[in-house]
């Protein structure tokens, strides 16, 4: 009998956007930019339905994934303990899914957007794809790290070679910045290497490997409080939280719509996934202690963000602030450490996916239609282009966390948990949820200045403006139906990583 | 084992031929040379490609010592002097343009370049300080005459510098090197492990050994002794920075290795004083970078932050950093040689040193332009390249097993940032579409099969690391 | 009948067909007419209509049982919430309202949208409001109630920002939205308290979470176990929260810039903000009679309220001789139908006097003399009506007057006891006062005679039949 499941592997899903990119890149097409298009569309179709398998196998069979690679025999380094092995259970199968999704939306809508140097720019965005779902499937620490570097330079020339004028500065500042926490990762992997060393007596970096030896305290404690914070500041520079978001706002601006798209919606959910399988993972006593002052850290960066997303006066730069304020919940959704607080915390980090993707497609056709990003220059969008204004009223919604749309349910469930949380204070977590409500009003303020000073109003031109059609249309439609899916059905989602968040309270309680 | 003279075909067999080849050329120089220049390139590939097949055929053996104990072999000498050989092979291939001006003189330019290699190979197996110090003098001449060779200022003034330099460096090797005699009575290292034994808190042996390592650090480049680096690049041809940022720096290093691996095994003074240096080493060659304007000034001193970066894995004094050292070496070698060649690619287009006239070059040559932006990646330690694993390695061998080397390691990861810059910058540069440029000249063939195939090496020594780190560890356990 | 009983999900499910017709008439230009999309909805609306009359026939004089069902909505291991429908007196009576006034306001909209271009935008968005609306009136549980809410005050703003070119428009629909945020967020901190305690105290009960079939019992547990003090705080946060929805003082700029952009929307508007206010007292009354001092906080909230108004009202019309109408009525009205359940709860016996209990209707019956007197037109803004067929607009006044009497009947039945002889007579003279301004408001029109019968026969079939009910002076329980 035919068994399907030898044909679901994870190294084709991980490792088949490189090979694309390689082909992209190869003299084999020439640059004509139609060749070069179609066949990317084309794969990351293939890509998505091959995922979608997995979903369902998932679904239908709910078994967990595990593949190792192996080079001539032996697996990629065993000789330092490194193994090449990716595994994906129920939640990282979904992330991969919706990534492949993203993906293929963002190569769509490239088409009006990106004008020149077509055969660079989707090799880079192909070699991207590939290091995104190698974070999510990685099950060593070193392959994890490995990915999440390889990032840099797609990114750095995505950024500054199709951006706007002050894009290579902006890209500068980013890679400074990600490679300086990528180094602190690496610190504290090495550390946690030598740990398991001391702990077990063989050297390996398998993260299952190192999840089990968390009960022994052999290290001091002044170096595990070390660890965790070199691990956690690594990740906070990408989240972003507070103080290092001056890079993702100022290169969010100068980045072309597209990648604008993928750095908001797909880039900041990785290092999401790196706080959920390191931080709360591997450090469930350390976690719970420093729990309070994470909760304070994600309200700070809750208010900062909104009141930041407040005062702009450009429509980018807004919508890079209510991504960090985004950012914020999750952050305070997993510092509740409680069940309800994680699965909020998961379900905001698919509701940022859709969101931040709509926001930077709605954007990215504005500013394209007016040529301009600041507020003043921008109104009367609302008479010519009646489809985009109604799918962005529905962003807008989202965004602000009207019910029955994706982030109400994640903000509900995060303000449950946070409020309930069990601290040594007990009426920290409350004063800091009911602080973080003020965000909601600055959210809809902000959120509703978008919406008013784009469409409303009457332009001061003569000019008239197309309205969004075709393949665009389709993109928006689709994620706005997402949006309002998941906002009716929040049970579909949460299906599919309730055991992952069982697992992790579990811990946390014992 | 001791060998006689007449034995000598298991251990000094691959110098041997070289210094056969040396004499050929020689001779061709003074006689038949102006015949069959055309040939001396080949000659010469042949001359490297012997030893190499030698030494990696196993014809040698390890272990065994020759010239009443001054020479030894061991496998780390054996690995070294396969990269030694190989940096010289890619050497040659690159020095194919600068030879065609040469014409009826090539023999000249490759008799002087093989005599480096014989010194650079025979240091790499000394094993007292009386071989040391001639195998010293001999790479320091060879490579002053190597600078001065060509017909302009700057490689005059350039070869004045080094030669200064080096003196120094070789009056501190003495200086150490006869107060290491005076306190042990002894100058063979196999003799002067017994007499190291309690001699640790002994601050005039530290010393002593501090001075000799100044001679040995000069040719790696570190801290205080790479001041001649930027100058002395920026005064020579490319083929002779390539080999000058790659041969001499291991050869220097590895005799550091082995001095300390077999001597100094338990110092944590020298472990302290040497971390210090590589980190200022490191901080120079990184903090340079970010301003600089001129190309072959910029790579001197990522030569400079790299060769301090492998001081760092030989400062753990354990197996597992010498191990770091020589993969590092191996990954080095390739990517070394991809830059240079890069290096050479672009001048051709640019016609030019400035970076500034290296805008907009990915539109002209992609291809090379992508692989050469592979090797400064490999370079900066990202991957997918194998630079990002030798740095790995290095770094997790710097942390130490107990983790004592964490706040080092922080240091110099917050050095790396500013390197990062650099390299980037250069980068950005090469992207950068808002200068139009043309095409001056082809390139050579040589040229670029070096380029492609050390990009391609770099990515082959990522995946099958396995090997080659089992070739580090193989060479490290026996120093 | 038991058809009603499997197809009670119909009342909600069909103005959302009407909606999604809309928005496939919008998006696909020149498929459907404008036409029959207005005729699906009104259609719709009329039938749902017919179904809730059936079930108010078969509730009140037949042998029905109230009955709920819902499903999952979201589940985890602390919490689960879900969503359903509650068919009971109060429930259907409420429905039959804000059916009864969509049906004539959408008969009303055909006529004034008919040459406007926003025709099925403004169809789409209306039968929007009126789903959600029936979605909330009919929810099973507090939390479900809360969240509709919140989608309610979302799509009353989108109806209200039809016409954004005007820079106005956009800034007053834009207050709407963020004081119905405010709202929503104050009863949802109310939710996570009660989550919070329940949670805490590990406290059980069947059926879904905080369901209205067993309302009572989960606050006799909840009282147990909070404090007064914070009993007392959980009730103000929700009262505020209704206040802020409903758009109660000091919140009462919300049926002001409702009202800024005139279509006969804003009459369905009105009643929608009063119906979600009142339904959420209604439900919640177990709660707030079991603290003492969260009535006196609304009692003197609501005198509060009566007394700016009339202080207001003073100033304006005789030291700034401003004619502008004064708004503030309107929140008025809408304080009335909110708080009026709410007096009603004297089955505890709490308060010491009467009289305090009585003040705030003395003020306003007070009121309503003055306006009497002074013979203003309160009920419509002319200098904003343009372009206004006569019919339409008086179709849509005698419509909305109408439901707002049918609402005050049915607020005062459902709490009727032998105290409250006071309290109704005040709604009479109220009653009269209206009739005065209907007087005076169509006589602008000149069809006087005919409406003037209308109204007539229409008041005082109403008063017979509150006279009839307080001879009976039964308690009508809900």
């Amino acid at each position: 009998m035919f068994d399907i499941t030898s044909l679901l592997s994870l190294n084709i899903i991980i490792f088949a956007p490189a090979v694309a990119a390689l082909i992209v890149a190869s003299p084999l097409f020439g640059t004509n930019q139609i060749y070069i298009r179609r066949f990317t569309k084309t794969f990351a179709t293939i890509h998505l339905l091959y995922s979608l398998f997995f979903v369902a196998y998932y679904l239908y069979g709910s078994d967990n994934f595990y593949q190792e690679i192996t080079i001539l025999g032996n697996s990629w380094l065993s000789k330092l303990g490194i193994n090449a092995a990716f595994g994906a259970d129920g939640f990282t199968i979904l992330l991969c899914a919706f990534t492949s999704l993203i993906f293929l939306f963002v190569f769509i809508i490239s088409k009006t957007m990106i004008r020149t140097k077509h055969k660079m720019y989707y090799a880079l965005m192909l070699v991207l794809f590939s290091s995104t779902l190698g974070i999510f499937c990685a099950k060593d620490m070193f392959v994890f790290l490995l990915f999440w570097q390889t990032e840099l330079i797609p990114i750095f020339l995505l950024i500054s070679q199709w951006g706007g004028v002050k894009a290579p500065k902006a890209a500068q500042k980013y890679i400074l910045y990600n490679f300086s926490g990528s180094l602190l990762l690496m610190v504290a992997m090495i550390s946690l290497y030598y740990y398991g060393y001391h702990a077990n007596g063989t050297l390996s970096s398998s993260i299952d490997f190192l999840r089990i030896y968390q009960a022994d305290n052999i290290f001091p404690e002044l170096l595990q409080d070390i660890i965790f914070w070199c691990l956690f500041i690594g990740f906070a520079v990408k989240l972003p939280i507070i103080p290092f978001h001056t890079c993702y706002t100022s290169c969010l601006t100068e980045a072309p719509a597209p990648v604008r798209a993928l750095i908001s919606s797909v880039l900041i959910n990785t290092a999401a996934y790196g706080l959920i399988r390191f931080n709360l993972d591997l450090f469930p006593e350390l976690f719970t202690k420093f729990a309070p002052i994470i909760m304070l850290i994600a309200v700070t960066g809750i208010l900062w963000a909104s009141f930041g997303a407040f005062k702009q006066k450009e429509i980018v730069k807004t919508t890079a602030y209510i991504n960090i304020v985004y950012m914020g919940f999750f952050l305070l959704g997993l510092s509740a450490a409680n069940k309800t607080g994680f699965d909020g915390a998961f379900f905001i980090m698919f509701a940022n996916i859709f969101v931040a993707a709509a926001l930077s497609i709605m954007t990215g056709y504005i500013e394209q239609t007016f040529k301009t990003k600041s507020f003043q220059e921008i109104a009367g969008l609302g008479k010519f282009a009646p489809r985009l204004m109604s799918l962005s009223y529905i962003i807008i919604f989202a965004v602000i966390g009207v019910p029955l749309t994706i982030s109400f349910s994640g903000f509900f469930l995060v303000f449950s948990g946070a409020f309930s949380a069990d601290f040594a204070d007990a009426l920290m977590p409350k004063i800091c949820t009911a602080v973080s409500f003020v965000s909601f009003i600055l959210l809809a303020a902000s959120g509703l200045r978008l919406l008013d000073g784009c469409f409303g109003g009457i332009s001061q031109t003569e000019k008239k403006y197309n309205d969004i059609t075709g393949h665009r249309l389709m993109v928006l439609l689709i994620l706005c139906l997402f949006i309002i899916f998941f906002g009716c059905f929040p049970d579909s989602l949460m299906s599919f990583y309730s055991d992952v968040t069982d697992m992790l309270a579990e811990v946390l309680r014992v | 084992m001791n060998l006689l003279f007449f034995e000598l075909q298991n251990v000094f067999l691959p110098e041997a031929i070289l210094l056969i080849f040396i004499i050929f050329n020689i001779v061709a120089t003074l006689t038949f040379g102006k015949r069959i220049y055309k040939f001396s390139s080949r000659i010469a590939l042949f001359a490297v490609l012997l030893p190499l097949i030698t030494i990696t055929a196993g014809i040698a053996h390890g272990g065994y010592t020759i010239f009443s104990e001054n020479y030894i072999q061991t496998n780390f000498t054996m690995v070294m002097r396969v990269l030694i050989l190989m940096g010289t092979f890619f050497t040659i291939l690159l020095s194919q343009n600068i030879i065609k001006k040469l014409r009826f003189r090539a023999f000249e330019y490759y008799t002087i370049l093989l005599t480096s290699t014989f010194s650079a190979m025979c240091l790499v197996g000394a094993n007292d300080f009386v071989p040391m110090f001639i195998a010293l003098s001999g790479m320091s001449i060879s490579n002053i005459i190597l600078i001065a060779y060509w017909n302009k200022y700057k490689p005059k003034e350039a070869a004045i510098k080094y030669l200064i330099s080096s003196a120094v460096g070789m009056g501190f090797f003495l200086f150490g090197a006869s107060v290491m005699y005076g306190i042990s009575g002894e100058m063979n290292f196999n003799l002067l492990n017994l007499h190291y034994y309690g001699q640790d808190s002994s601050l005039l042996f530290v010393l002593a050994s501090m001075f000799m390592v100044f001679g040995m650090m000069f040719f790696a480049g570190c801290v205080p002794f790479n001041r001649w680096i930027p100058d002395v690049f920026q005064g020579s041809p490319y083929p002779v920075c390539a080999y000058l940022s790659f041969v001499p720096v291991v050869a220097g290093l590895s005799i550091l290795a082995r001095f300390f691996g077999n001597i100094m095994t338990e110092a944590p003074l020298m472990q302290l004083i040497l971390s210090v240096i590589a980190i200022l080493t490191i901080a120079c060659g990184f903090l340079a970078i970010i301003r600089q304007t001129d190309i072959k000034r910029f790579l001197g001193y990522s030569a400079v932050a790299q060769s301090g970066l492998m001081l760092l894995g030989l400062s753990i004094f354990s197996s597992y950093g010498t191990a770091s050292f020589v993969y590092f070496a191996i990954v080095y070698l390739f990517i070394n040689y991809g830059i240079w060649a890069g290096g050479i690619t672009f001048v051709a287009c640019a016609k030019s040193d400035n970076i500034e006239d290296y805008k907009g070059l990915f539109y002209i040559r992609p291809y090379y332009t992508s692989a050469f932006v592979f090797c400064i990646a490999a370079l900066a330690g990202l991957p997918p390249t194998a630079g990002f694993l030798s740095r790995l390695y290095l770094y997790s061998s710097a942390m130490r097993i107990d983790l004592s080397g964490l706040p080092v390691l922080l240091i110099v990861l917050l050095i790396t940032v500013a390197g990062i810059y650099g390299y980037f910058r250069l980068i950005g540069i090469m992207f950068d579409k808002s200068a139009k440029r043309e095409l001056f000249y082809k390139e050579q063939m040589n040229t670029k099969i070096v380029l492609y195939f050390c990009t391609l090496m770099t990515l082959v020594t990522f995946f099958f690391a396995n090997q080659i780190i089992w070739l580090s560890m193989f060479a490290a356990l026996d120093l | 009948m038991q058809i009603l009983y499997d197809n009670t999900a119909l009342i909600y499910l069909l103005p959302l067909i009407a909606f999604l017709l809309a928005i496939f008439a919008k998006f696909f230009k020149y498929s459907v007419s404008e036409k029959s999309v207005a005729v699906v909805s009104i259609s719709a609306n009329a039938l749902s209509l017919a179904f809730v009359s059936a079930l108010i026939f078969y509730l009140f004089f037949g042998d029905f049982e109230p009955f709920s069902f819902d499903f999952i909505w979201l589940k985890t291991t602390d919490l689960t919430v879900s969503m359903g429908c509650l068919i009971d007196k109060f429930s259907v009576c409420a429905l039959f309202v804000v059916l009864l006034t969509a049906l004539t306001v959408q008969i009303a909209s055909y006529k004034f949208f008919q040459d406007n271009d926003k025709f099925l935008t403004y169809f789409g968005r209306f039968n929007l409001l009126l789903f959600l609306i029936t979605a909330f009136v009919l929810s099973s549980n507090l939390v479900q109630s809360v969240i509709l809410a919140a989608v309610t005050g979302a799509s009353a703003f989108l109806l209200l920002n039809l016409n954004s070119e005007k820079y106005n428009v956009m800034r007053y629909s834009r207050r709407f939205l963020i004081i119905d945020r405010i709202g929503d967020f104050c009863l949802i901190t109310a939710l996570f308290i009660i989550f919070y305690f329940i949670n805490t105290y590990e406290l059980t009960f069947e059926g879904s979470l905080l369901s209205f079939n067993n309302f009572n019992d989960i606050v006799a547990d909840l009282y147990v176990y909070i404090s007064d003090e914070n009993f007392y705080i959980l009730c103000l946060m929700i009262f505020t929260g209704i206040c802020a929805k409903s758009g109660i003082f000091p919140f009462h700029s919300k049926p002001a810039v409702a009202l800024y952009d005139y279509s006969p929307a804003f009459y369905f508007l009105f009643i929608s903000l009063s119906i979600s206010g009142s339904l959420l007292v209604i439900r919640l009354l177990p709660m707030f009679d079991l603290s003492e001092k969260i009535i006196y906080t609304i009692l003197i909230w609501f005198a509060l309220i009566v007394l700016y108004s009339l202080v207001y009202e003073i100033i304006n019309r005789f030291y700034l001789h401003k004619n502008d109408n004064s708004y503030i009525v309107y929140s008025c009205l809408t304080a009335l139908y909110v708080i009026l359940p709410l007096t009603m709860t004297s089955k505890t016996g709490i308060f010491k006097s009467d009289l305090m209990l009585y003040m705030p209707f003395i003020f306003f019956a007070v009121l309503y003399v003055f306006w009497f007197i002074s013979g203003e037109k309160f009920y419509c803004r002319t200098q904003t009506v343009k372009n206004i067929s006569d019919s339409a607009d008086i179709v849509t006044r005698f419509g909305c007057f109408a439901a707002e009497q049918v609402t005050d009947f049915l607020c005062n039945i459902t709490r009727l006891t032998d105290k409250y002889l006071i309290p109704a007579a005040a709604n009479i003279v109220g009653y009269c006062c209206r009739v005065k301004s209907w007087l005076i408001s169509f006589s602008q029109n000149g069809k006087i005679r005919n409406y003037l019968i209308y109204s007539l026969i229409f008041i005082s079939v109403m008063l017979l039949l509150y006279l009839f009910i307080l001879l009976e002076a039964e308690n009508i329980n809900v």
